[in-house]
Formats: C-alpha cells, structure tokens, sequence
C-alpha cells in the first residue's frame, strides 16, 4: 500500500474576478480530481479554497504514486497464430515483435465474441505524483471556464489574472510545478497590507489554519458566514440590514479578511424613490440598505464590508461616506432632469433606441406590443363572466397606454444610469405625470418577472402588458431566426417564454397560445413562422414542469390528447391531475390496458372509426363493455373538472380487463374481429379526450 | 472632521502632481508633458496608446487633462466637470511587482496603506473608439474609486506583446481624499503665500468659471452642423495623411474625430441608431493608424525593444505576410 497524503496547490493571482470567483473555484476542484482520477491516482474527497488572491484545492489522502495500469494488446487469432505443424505463423511473430515479447510462452489467449485470440498483457507501471502533479494541473488550468485570459508582462501565458506565486505541497513535501514561468515551493502570501510578506506552510492540512494567521479566511462559505454574523449584529431595535444574498457572493469575494462598518448619509436624500437610493448604493459601491424594523422605510444609511481590520475604523467610515453623497447627489440630478419631460414625451425618442436591427426601433416595438396588449385586454375580457373595475373598452384602452409609455423611461437618465431601476422609474414617472395609478403600476409590472421564480405582474393590465412585450420579442427573434443557442441568448428568451407559461397558468388566464403568437405575428406583418417558436414555448414548457418533479410523458400524453390544447391553463389542468392521477394504485392498470389497446389497434386497425354493430357482439364481456363505455362517454362530457373525469375512466377499468380475460380479438370470424376492434377504437378515444395514456410510463 | 494632510507631498494639488513626478521618475519612467490636444482620457495621449503597439519597452508618466464634454455639470456636482485631470503611468512590459509599486506611490503621498480600505475591484476597460481592451480593476480607497489598473490586450486592433500596463489616477478625487474636502471646488490648488491660508488658491478658483462656461457649451452652443463637417473632415484627412504613411499626423486627426464625436454626443445630435457607426468609423480610423505606427517602427528595426520580445513580434508579422 503505497502511503498517502493531503495534497495542496494553491495558484496565488492579482485579484481575480468576484462574480466568477466561485465559479473557478469548484471547476478547479472539479476538473483537477477528474484528472487525477483519469490518471490513475487514489484520494479520499477534495476540498477547494477561494479569496481575491488565490485559487487553491486540497485533495485528501492522495497516493503518491498512480495505480499500475493493466494493458490487454489484441494479436491474431488463434488459428491463425500456428502453422499446422504447430509453429509460430508470421502474424503471430510480428505481433509478438510490436509488444516487445521473446519468449511467445507469455503470451495468453482471449475469448470474445467473436473467437480465440492471442493476446498479451503488461503492466504499465504508475507514475509518480511528483512526475504527474505539472502535467495534470496545467491540463486543469487550461480548461477552466474563463471568459477572457488575459496575458501580462512578456509571459506568453495566459490566465485569468497574474499569476504571482505557486505552492503545490504534498504531506510535508513541496513539489516543484512549473507552470507560468514560476516554480511551485512551501510558501504563501497572506493578506496585502495585514500581513504582508510570504509565509511557509509546514504541511498541507496546516493551509486554512496558516491562512487565517495570515488574516485569510481561504473558506467561502465560512467567509461568508462570518460576513454574515456581523452583519446581523448591525441589527439594532430600530435598524435592520436587509441582506440581499447576491450581494452578500459578491462582497464576499471581494474580500480575505471582512469587516462589516456602518455609515450614514444625508436624511435629504431620503426623499428619492427608495429603489433608486438601493440601487444607487448596491451597484456603484456594493453597500447593503438599512431599513426600520418591522416597515419598508429605509434609513440614512449604508453598510460596507471592508477587507481590513484597522485601530480606528472611522477613517474608512468617513472615508465611505464621502462616496455615497455625490453618488445620490448625481441620482438626485437625475431625477430632477428627467422630471422635466413627461414620459409620454419620450415615446417620440424612443425613435432614436433600436430595439434590434431587423425588427426596427422600440418605438415600433412599443407599437406593437400597445396593439397587442390591447387585444389581450381583449380577449381576456370577452372570456370573463365577471366584469372587473377596469373591463371592457377602457381595459383595452388603458392596456394600449400602457404598452405605449412602458419603454419610455428606457431614454431617460436615470435609466441610462440605473440599467435595473428600468421598468421602476417608468411606474415612477407616470406616477408624477399625473397618469392613472393603475396605468403607472402595470408598466412598473411589465418586465416582471424578473427572474426565475420571480414575482409575477399583480394587476391584470401588468399581466397583459407584459405577455405582449414578451410575445413580441420571441415572435420576433424566432422569425428572424436568431432563437437562443446553449451558450447565447442576449434577449433572454429563455427568461420570457418562461415569463409567458407562469403568467398564462398562475394567474389563471384563459389564453390560447397560438392565438396570442398570431396576433403577436401580425404585429410585425411580415409572414414569420410560428410552428419553430410555439415549440420552444412547449419545450420551455416541459422544463418547468421536470423543476417540479412532472416527468415529460405525463406533458406528452396530455399534449398527444384528443383537445390538443394550446391553452396553457387547460394543458396545466390536465397535466397536473394526471400527474397525481398516476400516483394512485390504479393507474398503473389503466396505463397497461392503454398500452395493450394502443398495441393491438397499431397493428390491426386501419385507423378509421368504425361503428360497432351492437347485434355482432356475442360475449357477455363484450356486451357490457360496450354498453358502460355509452355511459361513461356521456358522463365524461357532463363533467368539467378533470379528476372526475379521470374517476369515470378509472371505473371501466375492471370492464376493459374482463373483456381482455374472457374475449378472443383475434377470432378467425373477420367480421366478429372487426366489430371488436372498433370496440376497442371506441375505448382508446374515450380515453383520448383526456390524453393519451399509453405514453405514461 | 478638520484634519491637515497627512504628507507634505500631498498638501496641495500642484504638490501632489509635483510629488507623482518624482516619485514615478524615481521608478524608471520618462516624465512627459500633457498631450497638447482634446483628448477623453490620458490612453490617448500617444505615449499610452501607440506606444503599446509594437514590441519597444517604454515607462512613462505625465499629467494629462482630460475632457469628457458630456460629464459637465455647471461646476455644480461635488466630483464631475467635463475637464479634469488623470496621472498617466505606463509600464512595458509590465513588471510583476506593479501592484506592489501603485501601493508605494500612495505610501509616498501619506495614504496610511494599513488603515485604509484599499481594494483592487475587477474593472475591465475597453475604448471601443480605440479598438483596444484590457483588463484590470479599478482602485478602491475606502470606496472610492482612486485609480483605474489596466493590462492593456489589444490596442487599435493589434496584439499587445509585451503587454504594457497602465495606470491612471483620477488627482482631483485622489486630492479630495488627501486633503480631506468634500468637493472639487476646495481643493487647495497652491498654498498662499508664507502658508497664508486664506490667500490659498483653490479648484474653483482656477476652474469654476470654465466649467459652467464649459458645460454650457458643451450642451447648448456647440455648433452641430460645423461639427459634423468637421467630423468628416477629419476622417478624411486620417485617410490622405496615411497614404503618405504619416502615422503621428494622422493620429492627431482621430484624437480630432473622437473629440468632435464626443461633442455631438454631448448636444445629443447623434441619435442611439446613428450612434454605434460613428463609433465604428472612429475605431476604423484608430486601427489603420495602429497599423501603420507598427510598420513605421518596424522599419526602423523597433529600436527600444529587448531582442527576444522583437525577434518573437517580427516573427509573428512574418508569418502573417
């Protein structure tokens, strides 16, 4: 047993990217263990490091030499390996020659298959880590997912950032990698300024305890929970942090050695929108918001996560609240610019925005998505027994302003500065325009939601808005064929056709889908196809349903019905009650005796409805097969509600066995066949009305 | 919070300049004079944006007034006037201790490093009028954003090999800091006379009335049709100049072009859709340039470059011809 031990390798940069901090990290840990593991090497677990300045991964009990690795070399076959008077053949002398053997007695047979074969096995023996640990880590480094390698220096070389320092130590033992023009040691680097100057790590399981002495905590997670703590302790009777978790990733890889401050900013500026003075503060210097306990009021201040731990901490406060004051300075110029022109004022600008270059400017967009919203409104209200407040004409017309003011803020400054406050500051404006609160909502609601699992419009008219801005960007990125690839989707479509399935079936709409595609197509008037774009719809579809555990057939059987839906509220319903129709001990019979029809009729039926002759039925199974499946038939159509019309179906179920048990299909009486068959087509379409069960697995 | 500056250095604006000087000289670098042109940012000045072309080692440092017409704001925002003033160090090829030099620099000018939140924020920086990109990271002094760090990747379309790297303060936020005021307009420019300070020289002094002069030219007066004529002029010009392979002259009409674009921006006469393809055709006229910078020196036998980095960039031209 060869001895084994930690292995460290830490690859000691410039600061390296936060929002792909994480990211490299578990892909180093990752693709380095694949590595090891394809070369032969035994370990027990791995454990990966990540702060500004380093990347490094620690794998637990590595051997130091890699297994011997079994070769099995394929010669001849065996009876043309010997001459009849048993002599080596050429074949096999020249075989033997390319494996490097003499002594042909140490060559073995093989059976496959296909023969007897002549074989020979060697043993490659394992190299050792000492030998391996460069070639494989270089392999790793080079297939990490970075976005852009840079170079520096005259280093040819290319890496995330500078590589300043590499340590690679296995047990007590250094191993001298070279890689990057540096060759690895025993020593590190603690934190830049509170620790600066190397520092020799002993051994590999000493790493996070030397780093921490070097005021590094190398851990992620426990980085950030320490963040978090203190964080928390900010907490006071009146004052509240709101921890935004995104932000809590990225402060914390932006730091070794955290240290969460307090300070304060100008009560005044408190009269900005709220969003603005967050947005303000979380994008330009990464701050966390205070709020009072128990409102949504925030509070005239700021907490920033500094990456020293100094003997007065109000410099670095002092210094932090001299940023944020012309930082809400310049959002307060803002504001007060763009409250100069009405946001109806801008639609005209919107001229000058291109929305994309073949489908013209958001000008026509917001066109677009005005008419379309405007018919949803519609629509909507043709199908609602009961009228709502805003119903009708107005709901039409109010949709239509909607539509037409909801990109409008996209040209104002605030917007050109806060990318995310979009949508926001629209709701905002109208609100100062004098326009109707409900107008000023729903284009406040239209983007949403914003991301996966994210809120949903609360009003109608934002619910319409927002379908019409999102068929029309999938309507018309689909027709001028640029859908999303894998790795690119700039108009995050993926995002909109999942916005179009949760606001069609969470909020209960009574939409059909190709209906409101069309529409969105007429909106471009230039012939686009739909069948490429309807599918994604349905793919996207699929994909939500398998997050939550609905497995694809159940969305196969449904769509394969007879209804053919493309009202996503009336697909929803019949798949989520199959879904849990298919847990109960029934379906599985059910499911079975589908198949078995489905089987038979594929092979026999012609596929045309046949009429059964009722005085050609002779078996008594047969008879009351037949006369339950009138029943249920006219059942199934007197019920609306899905689970009852899966119990109707359920109840034939002991009367499709017994007809299977007692009756002969197959009967050599063509006619008496025949009559069964188109039985049997009568109860694979009643079954169809609701879907098609002999997809389910 | 009154407190006198921490350095002598760093007391005044023009100390802190003076101060920078001598500091980056002391480390190697030729100390230039500003660009004498409109220009957005200190990389335009020649020694940052063609110097980085082509295999020669350079170190240089200067001051370099920038002009960003769109930033003004009348003079009347703490830290944005559409003038102002970066410190400019380039380094080629970049030297490993760079950070560690940047961090020196800011001892010398009194910054307590260890009592100061000082952090090297992921800021990549791209001139799309440039063709050049580079990454970095912007230099946060207690969340301030001080400096900007940049390894420079591609320039006017061309490979940076060595890479030069880069560094530019921002002096009036760095003086604000320093001497420890709210707004540009207090910072002391030059101290009165025997130390008198009420006989101090501020910013505002010296610039407010240029800037709320400036910003109503900027946005209001700036004549768009004449600008736009000179905007093709000097795109042509670019072109005739380079036809004689005159590279330096026709480098000074892009930085005209760029400036002229940036003037229309600011006058909002060039519409979002118009936008991108002004952008385009400075960027044209900046690689063409690059290029032409490249062969000139390479005539001369890239005369400042170490022989492995001018063996390896001939080689690579060679191969591409």
């Amino acid at each position: 047993m060869p001895s084994s031990k930690d292995l460290l390798v830490e690859i000691g940069t410039e600061e390296l990217p936060p929002t792909s901090l994480d990211r490299l990290r578990t892909a180093l840990e990752t693709i380095f263990c694949d590595r090891l593991k394809s070369a032969g090497f035994g370990f027990a677990g791995a454990t990966s490091y990540a702060t500004p300045r380093r990347l490094a991964v620690m794998v637990k009990n590595l051997s130091e030499r890699a297994q011997d690795r079994e070769t099995k070399h394929r010669g001849p076959a065996v009876h043309l390996a010997w001459d009849q008077d048993g002599k080596p053949t050429k074949a096999l002398l020249g075989f033997a020659k390319s494996c490097g053997v003499t002594d042909l007695s140490s060559l073995r047979t093989m059976k496959t298959d296909s023969g007897e074969w002549v074989a020979y096995h060697s043993t490659v023996p394992g190299d050792s880590l000492s030998n391996q640990l460069e070639p494989l880590l270089k392999e790793s480094l080079a297939k990490l997912p970075i976005e852009r390698r840079m170079r520096w220096g005259r280093n040819r070389n290319e890496f995330v950032r500078p590589v300043k320092w590499l340590l690679a130590i296995h047990g007590r033992t250094p191993i001298p990698v070279r890689l990057f023009g540096l060759t690895a040691g025993q020593t590190s680097h603690g934190h830049r300024l509170m620790s600066p100057g190397p520092f020799k790590l002993a051994s590999a399981k000493d790493y996070v305890k030397a780093c921490w002495q070097h005021y590094v905590i190398a851990e992620v997670g426990e980085r950030k929970e320490v963040i978090r703590s203190q964080l928390e302790k900010i907490l006071s009777p009146k004052a509240e942090v709101v921890i935004d978790e995104q932000l809590l990733d990225d402060v914390t890889a932006l730091v070794e050695w955290p240290v969460v401050l307090a300070g304060k900013f100008d009560e005044k500026f408190l009269e900005l929108p709220k969003e603005v003075l967050i947005s303000a503060m979380k994008k330009h210097q990464r701050y966390f918001h205070l709020r009072a306990v128990g409102s949504d009021a925030l509070l005239p201040g700021f907490i920033t996560v500094a990456n020293i731990e100094t003997d007065d901490e109000s410099l670095i406060i002092a210094g932090n609240e001299r940023v944020i004051r012309p930082r809400l300075a310049d959002a307060a110029f803002f504001f007060a610019q763009d409250s100069k022109l009405t946001l109806h004022s801008r639609v005209e600008k919107l001229k000058q925005v291109l929305f994309q270059s073949e489908l013209g400017t958001y000008h026509e967009k917001a066109e677009r998505i005005a008419m379309l919203a405007a018919w949803l409104a519609e629509e909507a209200a043709e199908k609602s027994s009961e009228k709502d407040a805003a119903g009708g004409a107005s709901a039409r017309d109010a949709a239509y302003r909607v539509g037409l003011l909801c990109k409008a803020d996209l040209v104002s400054d605030m917007v050109a500065e806060f990318p995310d406050l979009q949508g926001f500051m629209g709701a905002c404006y109208a609100r100062k325009d004098g326009e109707p609160e409900a107008v000023a909502q729903a284009i406040g609601e239209h983007y949403m939601p914003v991301q996966a699992g994210g809120e949903l419009p609360e009003t109608p008219l934002g619910a319409w808005v927002a379908l019409a801005d999102k068929f029309d960007t999938l309507v018309g990125l689909f027709g001028i064929n640029q859908p999303p690839t894998g790795s690119r989707d700039p108009y995050a479509l993926r995002r909109q056709a999942r916005g179009i399935i949760r606001i069609c079936i969470e909020k209960n709409l009574d939409l059909d889908l190709l209906k409101c595609l069309q529409q969105a197509a007429d909106g471009y008037d230039k012939g686009f196809d739909l069948n490429k774009v309807h599918h994604y719809i349905l793919e996207r579809l699929s994909n939500w349903y398998a997050e939550q555990g609905i497995l694809a057939d159940v969305i196969v059987a449904v769509q394969k019905g007879a209804q053919r839906s493309t009202n996503l509220r009336t697909m929803n319903r019949l798949v989520r009650t199959l879904h849990d129709f298919r847990q109960e001990p029934i379906a599985q019979q059910i499911i079975a005796a589908n198949k078995r029809v489905a089987n038979i009729l594929d092979k026999e039926a012609t596929g045309d409805m046949v009429e059964v002759d009722q005085s050609s039925l002779k078996e008594e199974a047969e008879i009351i097969l037949h006369r339950k499946l009138e029943n249920s038939r006219q059942g199934l159509h007197r019920s609306e509600e899905v689970a009852a019309q899966l119990a109707i179906l359920a109840a034939l179920q002991p009367d499709i066995d017994s007809f299977f048990d007692k009756v002969l299909v197959m009967t050599n009486d063509e006619t008496v066949k025949q009559n069964r068959l188109a039985l049997l087509q009568q109860v694979r379409s009643l079954f169809l009305e609701v879907a098609d069960f002999s997809l389910l697995q | 919070m009154v407190k006198t500056p921490a350095n002598k250095a760093a007391a005044t604006f023009q100390d802190l300049i003076l101060s920078m000087q001598t500091f980056w000289a002391g480390k190697g670098c030729v100390l230039m004079q500003p660009y004498d042109m409109e220009v957005g940012a200190g990389t335009f000045h020649p020694a940052t944006f063609l110097r980085a072309v082509g295999p020669e080692s350079w170190q240089a440092a200067y001051v370099q007034p920038c002009r960003r017409p769109g930033d003004g704001r009348y003079g009347e925002n703490p830290n944005r006037y559409q003038y102002y003033y970066q410190f400019q160090v380039v380094m080629k090829p970049s030297p490993d201790d760079f950070q560690s030099l940047y961090l020196e620099s800011l001892v010398y000018l009194g910054v307590d490093t260890r009592r100061h939140d000082i952090r090297f924020v992921e800021d990549n920086w791209e001139a799309p009028t440039l063709g050049a990109w580079g990454l970095g990271w912007e230099v946060w002094l207690d969340g301030m954003e001080i400096s900007q760090f940049t390894y420079f990747q591609q320039v006017g379309g061309l490979e940076c090999y060595p890479v030069m790297g880069e560094i530019t303060y921002g002096l009036e936020r760095l003086a604000l800091y320093l001497q420890n005021v709210e707004d540009f307009k207090d910072l002391i420019w030059a101290q009165g006379k025997d130390g008198n300070k009420d006989k101090s020289i501020t910013y505002a002094h010296v610039y407010h009335q240029y800037e709320s002069e400036m910003s109503a030219f900027n946005f209001d007066l700036a004549n768009v049709d004449e600008l736009f004529r000179q905007f093709d002029f000097y795109e042509g010009e670019v072109n005739r100049l380079l036809e004689y392979s005159l590279s330096l002259p026709a480098y000074e009409y892009v930085l005209k072009a760029s400036h002229t674009f940036n003037l229309l921006d600011s006058r909002h006469a060039i519409s979002v859709t118009e936008r991108q393809g002004y952008i385009l055709r400075v960027r044209k006229l900046a690689g063409a340039v690059a290029r032409s910078y490249f062969a000139a020196r390479r005539e001369l036998g890239f005369p400042l470059a170490e022989d492995d980095a001018r063996a390896f960039v001939d080689g690579e031209a060679d191969a591409k011809q």
